[in-house]
């Protein structure tokens, strides 16, 4: 094995991991846009939770990378951060069998090691490909949280403006914390999601259009919201897929009015179908399903590795609530 | 993978490691029934009947490795239920672990393979196997699976999921031309039932009379079958029983099959699950599917929701190429490929 240089991110990377990334990312994906300076800088240098990334570094190329995006996470009753492993890749040249993983693992092991444990990084999650998974499983601690299911129901005909009581929301404010504190009481574990995390994630991201509406009270408070984006991505159709939902379990007329508004979007941007994820444990689960909803399979792996004992995979799947915004490819 | 017992033992005992020979079954059944009364709430303790029907009567054979101590008593065993199986279009057996206990009192703590894996280990490596059992499986509780994780290759193959009818919300189709009839056997034609379904699975319990009749003809438990016909030829099967599962009792479709393409069969059987389960007073009907089965999604169309149960599906593939991804994909069960129905 050639001699590496393995350490993490420093500024002025960019461009050589950029290179690495289009080549490698290419490979296997033919309907691949390369990805951009900005959106490689949304991704990590301008995630508010902050930056992970190692690279492996030979002749002067990146040729291999393990990173994650991390997010301030509130779970039992404090803040914490959960981080999704996201764009790891190793350059086709130094690619070695499953038996002798070699480089990937090896980056791998110096970022986990760096970055999670009892009191770092205390869960780090993500949906990898069957070949990262198998590596993963084998020589990383990779475990199954859930076969994702995905709940979708078809677009019928209907009205094509929102009801009156749902907005279009161009930005978050400090309500979006209000909103969430209101509704992860129930929650072992969730993503905060407040303005700063909400608007990077969405508003501020170079490539994808998401829409926002909410449902406000007479006092002009946030009583709930939906992020989604249009994308041909799982399904064959057209699809609106719900990215964000969060609304009190409690509160159904919210929800009823967001559902209007989410058909009624879907209408005007000729989505087919809509397309929504929530943990089984979740009211809004069931609420869904009794709202037309049918649940089905896909091959999405929500793949956990954690640091403490009590979080484990029964933990997580039956505790932490997550949606579609914790997906980075969509 | 059924265990809630387990630990290594201590040094100095002596230990006799081994298959299951005739006889051993007083042993077994005393070990059974003092470990599991003493963690499981409400345990009814096993016959010697039952034991015998699920371990010595299964027309597929039997799987079991004991280590007992210097007085004879047993104080581990894994134990498994072989199916046969249409695996990738062949003939194949997997089997289902269950039953797997070890003696509190020769328990330790989990970091070492210890009690647990003493006849686990033989157990997998005299069953299991590329041209043996080809995959093994069950629904452990947490603690076992953490331990065959570590020491016996255990993988999830999924969260286990299930489907549940409440009394009124069944939106039942038309059963137009098909009948249902209450059988207390199951006819040997049945197996063309399953051979007009098997293509459309990778994987499935072979469902012919020898299988469905001793499966499903147990001492303790009541069961109800239906076949259903169009124009006599059997075009669908459900198997009824009011029982516990997933920490709740409710009426559970026990096992299912319908011919590819006739939908009145589904909607005769769920019309007659129905009368058994909500008109006895029951308010939960229950089944257990793959979400990638057909039926999973036909099931909610006829008012079924799904909920999650507290499981994973868990197994080791001893061939390749057929990982758990494949299984997830391919393989068709019901609550009767478990032995918790």
């Amino acid at each position: 094995m050639p001699k590496y240089e393995i350490r993490p991110y420093e500024d002025g990377d960019e461009d050589l991991i950029l290179d690495t990334f289009n080549l490698v990312f290419r490979e296997n994906d033919a309907n691949f846009q390369p990805r951009s300076f900005e959106e490689w800088e949304w991704a990590h240098t301008k995630n508010p939770g902050g930056v992970r990334l190692w690279l492996a570094i030979w002749a002067g190329q990146v040729v291999a990378q393990y990173g994650s995006q991390p997010s301030r996470t509130w779970i039992d009753g404090e803040e914490r951060v959960f981080a999704q492993i996201i764009d790891s890749m190793v350059h086709p040249e130094h690619r070695r069998g499953l038996k002798r993983p070699g480089l990937f693992v090896q980056v791998a092991h110096e970022m986990l090691s760096a970055t999670c444990g009892p009191d770092r990084d205390l869960v780090t999650y993500g949906w990898p490909n069957p070949q990262a998974w198998r590596i993963g499983k084998a020589f990383l601690g990779y475990e199954m949280v859930r076969m994702q299911c995905f709940l979708s129901r078809r677009i019928d005909e209907g009205p094509r403006e929102l009801p009156s009581e749902v907005e279009e929301l161009h930005s978050f404010d400090q309500q979006a914390r209000w909103l969430y504190d209101r509704c992860s009481g129930p929650w072992g574990a969730s993503i905060i999601r407040d303005e700063t995390f909400l608007n990077w994630r969405f508003f501020e991201h170079p490539r994808f259009e998401y829409h926002a509406l909410g449902v406000r009270d007479d006092e002009g408070i946030l009583r709930g919201y939906v992020v989604v984006r249009t994308a041909q991505w799982h399904l064959p159709e057209r699809s609106l897929i719900v990215m964000d939902w969060l609304v009190p379990p409690d509160e159904v007329a919210v929800g009823l009015s967001l559902r209007e508004g989410l058909m009624a979007l879907g209408r005007q941007l000729d989505a087919a179908v809509t397309l929504a994820t929530f943990p089984e444990w979740s009211p809004w689960f069931a609420r869904f399903q009794e709202w037309g909803w049918l649940v089905y399979p896909s091959d999405y792996l929500m793949s956990g590795r954690n640091n403490v004992a009590k979080h484990d995979m029964y933990w997580l799947r039956d505790n932490w609530w997550y949606q579609l915004a914790e997906m980075d490819i969509i | 993978m059924a265990t809630d017992s387990f630990g290594p033992v201590s040094a100095e005992a002596q230990l006799e490691i081994r298959e299951y020979r005739d006889g051993d079954e007083v042993a077994i059944l005393e070990a059974y029934n003092r470990i599991f009364s003493a963690v499981v709430p409400g345990f009814r303790p096993r016959s010697l009947e039952a034991w015998r029907w699920q371990f010595l009567e299964n027309p597929a054979g039997r799987r079991m490795w004991l280590a007992f101590d210097s007085d004879g008593r047993v104080i581990n065993q894994q134990a498994g239920v072989p199916l046969r199986m249409r695996f990738d279009g062949e003939a194949a057996v997997w089997t289902q672990v269950v039953d797997s206990f070890s003696d509190p009192e020769h328990r330790s703590g989990l970091k070492k393979p210890g009690l647990f894996t003493i006849a686990a280990m033989p157990f997998s490596d005299n069953y299991g196997g590329p041209d043996r059992d080809a995959v093994m499986y069950g629904i452990p509780p947490r603690d076992a699976f953490r331990i065959g994780q570590k020491f016996l290759g255990y993988e999830a193959v999924r969260n286990q999921n299930k489907l549940v009818l409440m009394s009124d919300r069944a939106s039942l189709g038309s059963a137009g031309g098909v009948d249902v009839e209450e059988v207390e056997r199951f006819p040997e034609s049945i197996v063309e039932l399953f051979e007009a379904a098997a293509p459309r699975f990778g994987a499935a319990t072979v469902r012919d009379a020898t299988y469905l009749n001793w499966r499903f003809r147990h001492p303790e438990r009541e069961y109800s079958r239906a076949i259903a016909r169009r124009a006599g030829k059997i075009v669908g099967y459900a198997v009824y029983r009011e029982g516990e599962f997933d920490h709740s009792r409710d009426g559970l479709v026990c096992d299912w099959l319908t011919a590819p393409d006739q939908p009145e069969a589904a909607s005769a059987l769920w019309a007659w699950l129905a009368e058994s389960s909500f008109e006895c007073g029951v308010e939960r009907l229950v089944a257990v599917f793959p979400e990638t089965a057909p039926d999973w999604v036909a099931f909610q169309l006829a008012g079924f929701r799904a909920e999650r149960t507290r499981f994973y599906m868990v197994a080791r593939a001893y061939r390749r190429p057929y990982d758990m991804r494949w299984l997830y994909r391919n393989w068709y069960y019901t609550l009767g490929d478990l032995d918790r129905c």
